[in-house]
C-alpha cells in the first residue's frame, strides 16, 4: 500500500496501467516494477526452482537473490528490482522448467 | 576496448567523491553501478547529500554506466562489464574498488518466506517508492538504526515487538510469513524486518585473489591495502569495503584514494 503522508504535499503522479498474471493493476511513473507489485499487494514473486517454495522481494539492489526475476513482455529472467515500470506491461511469474523430485 | 585512466566501481558515496575527485584532476573516468540510482545506502538517509556530489561530476572527464555489473576484472586491469544484453571491455591503467557492503540475513528456518525484508530493502521502498508491505512489523537483530525505527514511525507502521536474534525460533506462514515462533511465544505481524548490520561487498577482490585479513569485531574480510593500494598493483579500495566507517568518513576516504591513485599513475607513467 502506499504511504500518505500528512502535512506534506506530494505531487500527483501520472498513473500507469499494467497486467499482472492477466489482472490489471496501475502503479506510478517513478515505479521499478518490484515497487508497483508490493503497493498493488502482491508479496509472491517467483517459486524456487528446486524446492518450489515461495520467495518474495529480499535483496533490493543489493546483493541479488534472485529471486524477484519475472517474465516481461515475454522475456524471462527480467530482474523486476532494477526495471522501471512503463505502460501497458505484461508481468507474469516466470514458468520455466522445475527441477524434478525423484 | 575502451582505455580508462580509472575505473570506479560502485556508485556509492564513495564512488561519488572519487569521481568528484578525478574530474578535478581531469582523470578519464569510468564510473560502473549496478543499480539505476546513484549514491547506495546514502540515498536513503540523506538524499540531498548524494546530489551535491552528482551535481560536480564533471561529465567531459567521468563517463556514467548505470545498470551495468562488473561481471569479471582481470589482474592485468582489463575488466568486462555488462547488463544482461550489451558487453563492455575496458582496459584500464588503475581500478578503485568502493562497492560498499550489503545487508546481513540471520539464518533460521523460513528465512525465505515473502514478506521478510533486509531493513535496507524497506527503507528503499519507503524513501524511494512510498511504498509500505504493511501496518504492523516485528524487527529481528542486533544492530537496529535509529533511522530504521524514525522512519516507520513517520509512515505509520506500528512496532509490536524487537526481538533479539537469540530467542529466535522459526518463521511461520503458507505462501507469505504470517509470524515468528520465540522462547517467549508466538508473535504476528504483517511483515518482519531483519535488521543486523552489513558485511562489506568484497567478491571483485575475491576474483583479484586480493590479500585478506579476517577482523574478529566485524567478523568479515578485508582486504590489506598500504596507502589505498591492495596487493593487486593498480588496484585500489576505499569505503565500506576497506573498513565500516560512517558517510562523512567515506567520502574522505573516497577522494584521498583517488589523490593516491594519481600519484601511482604520475610515478608509473611520467608525470601529466
Amino acid at each position: 500500500m502506499r504511504i500518505k503522508r500528512q502535512g506534506i504535499f506530494v505531487f500527483p503522479q501520472k498513473q500507469i496501467n499494467f497486467t499482472f498474471e492477466g489482472k490489471n493493476l496501475s502503479g506510478i511513473k517513478t515505479d521499478t516494477i518490484a515497487s508497483a507489485l508490493l503497493a498493488n499487494g502482491i508479496f509472491v514473486f517467483s517459486y524456487s526452482r528446486k524446492t518450489n517454495r515461495p520467495q518474495g522481494y529480499t535483496c533490493s539492489t543489493d546483493f541479488c537473490t534472485g529471486s524477484c526475476l519475472m517474465t516481461v513482455n515475454g522475456v524471462n529472467n527480467v530482474q523486476t528490482c532494477k526495471t522501471l515500470l512503463k505502460q501497458d506491461m505484461k508481468i507474469e511469474r516466470n514458468r520455466g522448467p522445475k527441477h524434478v523430485t525423484l | 576496448m575502451l582505455h580508462y585512466d580509472l575505473v570506479i566501481i560502485g556508485g556509492g558515496v564513495t564512488g561519488l567523491s572519487a569521481a568528484v575527485e578525478a574530474s578535478n584532476l581531469k582523470m578519464k573516468t569510468l564510473l560502473v553501478e549496478q543499480g539505476f540510482t546513484l549514491g547506495g545506502h546514502t540515498r536513503f538517509f540523506n538524499e540531498g547529500y548524494v546530489q551535491s556530489f552528482v551535481r560536480k561530476i564533471n561529465n567531459n572527464y567521468v563517463d556514467l554506466l548505470l545498470n551495468h555489473s562488473v561481471v569479471g576484472v582481470y589482474d592485468d586491469l582489463v575488466l568486462s562489464i555488462s547488463d544482461g544484453n550489451d558487453f563492455v571491455k575496458v582496459q584500464t591503467k588503475s581500478i578503485l574498488v568502493s562497492t560498499g557492503s550489503y545487508q546481513k540475513r540471520i539464518s533460521f528456518p523460513n528465512n525465505d518466506l515473502p514478506n521478510i525484508y533486509g531493513y535496507l530493502t524497506l527503507l528503499e521502498m519507503i524513501k524511494l517508492h512510498q511504498v509500505k508491505p504493511g501496518n504492523n512489523v516485528i524487527i529481528v537483530g542486533d544492530e537496529i538504526h535509529e533511522m530504521l525505527i524514525e522512519t516507520l514511525e513517520n509512515s505509520d507502521i506500528n512496532i509490536v515487538k524487537i526481538i533479539d536474534k537469540t530467542d529466535l525460533i522459526e518463521a511461520y506462514g503458507d505462501e507469505v510469513y504470517q509470524g515468528i515462533t520465540t522462547k517467549k511465544g508466538n508473535f504476528q505481524s504483517d511483515f518482519l524486518i531483519v535488521s543486523d548490520g552489513n558485511l562489506p561487498h568484497n567478491e571483485i577482490l575475491r576474483m583479484l585473489n586480493c590479500e585478506m585479513v579476517f577482523d574478529q569485531e566485524e567478523q568479515s574480510w578485508f582486504p590489506k591495502s598500504v596507502d589505498y593500494m591492495t596487493s593487486i598493483k593498480g588496484v585500489f579500495v576505499a569505503g565500506n569495503v576497506k573498513s565500516f566507517k560512517n558517510a562523512e568518513e567515506n567520502v574522505f576516504d573516497g577522494s584521498s584514494a583517488v589523490k593516491a591513485i594519481f600519484n601511482y599513475l604520475g610515478e608509473m607513467h611520467g608525470k601529466k
